[in-house]
């Protein structure tokens, strides 16, 4: 008997263990095809109207958000005397529209000459800061900045409103006595929506103590106004992360207002249409060449939703005596009447209500008459800013309470 | 009748219309789900005796999404009124009846 190499019998011990493995592995295939084969759901061809509309607006949301090369050059933005929606609406969507859209590697604000930055200034840089942390490309990441003031004011608000904190800019103290934290719900990274009402909370408390609303304009304010806005901004603003909206409230006595901004960084009002359920009556309603502008008033005028479970018109749902006469919808719970609401709200109590949704803007007067709509050149908000400028009970009498105008 | 007290065996801030909207908690369609069951029946329209009675004491929220959500829904059997008179609205201040109200009209319209 030919005598066997040790070498040799590893080999066939190292082979009969390899096909052993793949007779394993073979008869695992199998029965993984028979449990796939009797427990698997038959195929269905036909794709659901809503999940077509969920993919559709994912796919949106990828190009909407993809990574962005911020490698032009340096971009130097002056900001003189005042800046905000309360201070000079034509102004503040002037200077936005030059730098919202900016893809500079560097961006810096001059403040030297800002002799006051408002709560919607402070909100637009913020959103700025999120806008370009969210879609940066890694290699390409913009350095935003800012000089000092040659006002005190302003270097302090920039602390006191939370905005150095949120943007993690190092920052010196200011003196307390400039501003006190009763009058202000401070701008922050939200990220939890069970936190929501207590924002709200915190929100209403100013208003109950400052605003010159009655308690049942105030009990309508808190009822509709903040609650469908917050409703709005969790629903289609982004939500995860601490990417998705925030709020800085500031009670204003000198100017004997509260000025209030709520905003996110959503896909904002035109995109929300355009790739929710109701499309076709969307282009009833704004016709085919619409702007963001006309966006903007279609939802505030017309029952219309960007929501993907809104409810569409249907021919079949309205006839006189078996003759078709129009659309109409189907009798029952439906959306897209939120920012409707928030209109009739604000004309009610006397609050001016301004809409920014990327390159669209609208601003209604207290009586309810409109101050400034259209659409600007550029974008001028990343996502959706709601601002209400309250009025206050002690207009002009509380001067010397605080610094903050 | 039942009487149910919103604010306390609910929530008393009432919001969101469905899960997608804020925490998803509390929702219009979990309180309808869960209270007014009985009344997503066509034949219990319109009903000779109120069925439930909501008492809004304790209600510190009520936004026009839940409203419509809970209220309006029911516009597919009845009218406001019917509605209405079948969901009874007990301690609820002015300003959040007229919310109901109005949450029901635009249910009933079509336009």
């Amino acid at each position: 008997m030919k005598k066997i190499s040790s070498k040799k019998i590893e080999y066939f011990a190292k082979k009969q263990h390899r096909e052993f493995r793949w007779q394993s592995r073979q008869a695992g295939y199998k029965r993984a095809a028979e449990y796939k084969k009797k427990h698997s759901r038959p195929f269905c061809p036909i794709e659901s109207p809503y999940l077509s509309l969920v993919k559709n607006r994912g796919e949106f949301k990828k190009r909407f958000y993809k990574p962005l090369k911020y490698d032009r050059p340096k971009q130097d933005v002056v900001i003189k005397e005042q800046l905000g929606i309360e201070h000079d609406f034509g102004k503040f969507v002037e200077l936005a529209s030059t730098f919202v859209n900016s893809r500079s590697k560097w961006i810096t604000f001059d403040l030297k000459n800002c002799e006051r930055l408002w709560p919607s200034a402070i909100t637009l840089l913020c959103s700025l800061k999120q806008w370009t942390d969210i879609t940066a490309h890694p290699h390409h990441v913009p350095s935003l900045g800012s000089t000092d003031s040659y006002s005190d004011e302003v270097n302090a608000y920039l602390v006191h409103s939370g905005f150095c904190e949120y943007v993690r800019m190092d920052h010196d103290d200011f003196d307390p006595s400039l501003f006190s934290d009763d009058s202000t719900v401070k701008i922050t990274r939200e990220n939890n929506t069970s936190e929501i009402g207590i924002r709200e909370d915190e929100i209403y408390e100013i208003i109950e103590r400052y605003s010159g609303l009655d308690p049942d304009q105030m009990e309508e304010f808190n009822s509709v106004v903040l609650v469908e806005v917050f409703n709005n901004v969790s629903e289609h603003g982004i939500s995860s992360g601490d990417s998705g909206w925030w709020t800085l409230t500031q009670y204003h006595p000198r100017t004997g207002i509260i000025s209030l901004c709520i905003a996110d960084n959503g896909i904002g009002i035109k995109h929300s249409l355009k790739t929710g359920p109701q499309q076709a009556q969307l282009e009833e309603a704004v016709g085919q060449n619409a702007t963001d502008g006309d966006y903007i008033k279609a939802a505030l005028d017309e029952n219309i939703s960007g929501a993907l479970r809104a409810s569409q018109k249907s021919e079949a749902a309205f006839k006189v005596l078996g003759t078709k006469i129009g659309k109409a919808y189907t009798r029952g719970s439906r959306r897209g009447n939120g920012l409707n609401r928030i209109k009739d709200t604000c004309k009610k109590c006397g609050v001016e209500f301004s809409l920014l949704s990327q390159r669209g803007y609208l601003n209604m007067k207290p009586d309810g008459t409109t101050g400034h709509s259209g659409t600007a050149k550029s974008k001028i908000f990343s996502g959706t800013l709601y601002h209400f400028s309250i009025p206050t009970k002690t207009l002009h009498l509380q001067e010397n309470n605080y610094a903050s105008p | 009748m039942q009487v149910l007290d919103v604010g306390i065996e609910f929530a008393p801030s009432l919001t969101n219309r469905d899960d997608h909207q804020r925490d998803g908690r509390h929702s219009g369609v979990e309180f309808r789900e869960r209270y007014l069951k009985d009344l997503e029946n066509e034949n219990n329209w319109p009903g000779d005796a109120p069925f439930i009675a909501l008492d809004f004491s304790h209600v510190k929220r009520l936004g026009p999404s839940w409203s419509n959500e809970v209220f309006a829904y029911f516009t597919k059997f009845a009218n406001p009124e019917e509605i209405l008179r079948q969901i009874k609205l007990v301690n609820i201040s002015r300003v959040k009846e007229s919310i109901i109200r109005k949450e029901i009209e635009t249910g009933y319209s079509r336009k």
